[in-house]
């Protein structure tokens, strides 16, 4: 045997080596932490979290000036220039929550992440009427209207924006070990 | 051509420059497993809390996934020399060591120039892709392969190039990401090919590449306002967790106002160069 291929031979045995060795740590680290299980919620299945049930409601996507018409009391964009509001889209998201516990509760009505698909848009969201800090009493239902918005000076891409109608909505409130979230259609 | 290409193939693989670069660039990723990846495999869930938290993940934690770090900023900024290493000023080598006399006596002129920009632009693309396919590698070992969640601790946003890509197959969005690593690598290394032909200095043709690398990063920030260009700086444009808005159009104009242009010149300057 030549000097040539005893080192392409060894070269190949280090290899296999390396690869053996590389398939079993990266089988075990994906075994030990596996991706999310995906739970999805609608509003004729809704979620329940601690005792909340929450349950999606509608979507409505507005321009600027279509959400300063339908929600007046709420001056957020009213720093926007004519220019600037093309540019920009507003999503609404209404959600009920519900105690369905014998007790008092509290929630934060803002915790929650927004994503579209394919856009891969996201942003958080803010709750347009009140406080994000909610008491709920029980038995009690509130809906909230909770808005993001989407530009496409960074967020979200200009085509997607003309397009956003045609994405799938969530609204994710856990990422890990379950992803769970309500779908708005 | 075939047998050109072979023998040029073979004598870019046997080239000391290469494995230079190649160990130059696999010091930086190995840096970067050792002070950033082996930290973060200790306890992924490390800022786990609850909700809206995330585990670390492979696509935030491997040398391609946080803008933030220092060794990709070094790694990107050395990207073009990394590139030219490898067999970008062979060509200014052979015209000073009299090898293409020798060439052009056995073989046509165009066979040479082509197998000569084909050799140096593939080898310039295998010389800085190899390193962060190792660095991935590793750190998929060692870090779990959790899809992107878009909560923040993953760089791509909606507005950024590819971006459902990166959320819904992340493995093949870093594919897409190195076969764009391979072009850019292998476009700045042919500059060096046509620079031989106005630089007859070892040291400043390894430079510039370099130099026109470093120029387009100035002059980035002057053509960023237009929506459709965005982003010219190629060490923006190789940030694959992309902190700057980058489009597809610069990414494929950008290498072929480059590329194409190198080669035009160095095929049609090669035939040309009264060597004998």
């Amino acid at each position: 045997m030549t000097h040539s291929k005893k080192i392409k031979i060894g070269c190949v045995v280090i290899f296999m080596i390396a690869g053996i060795i590389w398939g079993i740590n990266f089988y075990c680290i994906n075994k030990r932490l596996p991706n999310a299980k995906i739970f999805e919620y609608s509003k004729n299945n809704p979620a329940i979290a601690d005792g909340l049930e929450i349950t999606p409601l509608e979507k409505k996507i507005y321009s600027v000036d279509e959400y300063k018409e339908e929600f007046p009391e709420d001056k957020s964009y009213s720093y926007l220039t004519d220019e600037k509001k093309e540019h920009y889209l507003i999503i609404v998201l209404k959600v009920k929550f519900k105690n369905t516990t014998q007790t008092t509760l509290k929630f934060e009505a803002d915790s929650f992440i927004i994503e579209a698909f394919p856009s891969a848009y996201h942003n958080g969201v803010l709750v347009i009427d009140g406080s994000a800090k909610r008491t709920i009493e029980p038995g009690e239902e509130q809906e909230v209207f909770l808005e993001s918005n989407m530009n496409d000076m960074g967020l979200i891409k200009t085509k997607d924006l003309h397009n956003i109608e045609s994405n799938k909505f969530n609204l994710v409130y856990s990422y890990y070990p379950e992803k769970r979230m309500l779908v708005f259609d | 051509m075939k047998a050109m290409l072979k023998i040029e193939m073979n004598r870019a693989f046997k080239n000391r420059s290469f494995y230079l670069s190649l160990s130059i660039g696999f010091s930086i990723v190995m840096a970067h497993i050792i002070m950033v990846v082996i930290g973060k495999s200790e306890n992924p869930l490390k800022f786990f809390g609850n909700g809206l938290t995330y585990p670390y993940s492979v696509f935030n934690s491997w040398i391609g996934g946080d803008s933030t770090n220092p060794y990709l900023s070094a790694y990107s900024t050395i990207f073009p020399i990394l590139a030219t290493m490898p067999f970008g000023i062979s060509y200014l080598n052979d015209l000073k060591k009299g090898y293409v006399k020798n060439i052009y006596t056995r073989t046509n002129r165009i066979n040479y120039c082509v197998s000569k920009y084909v050799a140096t632009f593939v080898m310039a693309g295998i010389a800085v892709v190899i390193p962060m396919i190792f660095n991935l590698l590793i750190t998929s070992a060692m870090v779990p392969s959790l899809l992107p969640v878009m909560n923040g601790m993953f760089s791509i946003g909606g507005g950024n190039l590819w971006s459902g890509m990166f959320y819904m197959h992340p493995y093949i969005y870093v594919l897409m990401y190195l076969v764009v690593y391979f072009i850019y690598g292998g476009v700045f290394a042919s500059l060096a090919l046509v620079g031989a032909f106005f630089v007859d200095n070892m040291f400043l043709l390894t430079l510039f590449p370099f130099i026109v690398y470093y120029g387009l990063g100035l002059a980035a920030p002057y053509v960023y306002k237009y929506a459709l260009i965005r982003s010219i700086n190629p060490a923006l444009i190789l940030t694959i967790s992309q902190p700057s808005g980058i489009t597809l159009f610069t990414v494929i104009a950008e290498a072929l106002i480059i590329g194409v242009p190198c080669f035009i010149i160095f095929i049609w300057g090669g035939v040309k160069n009264d060597t004998l």
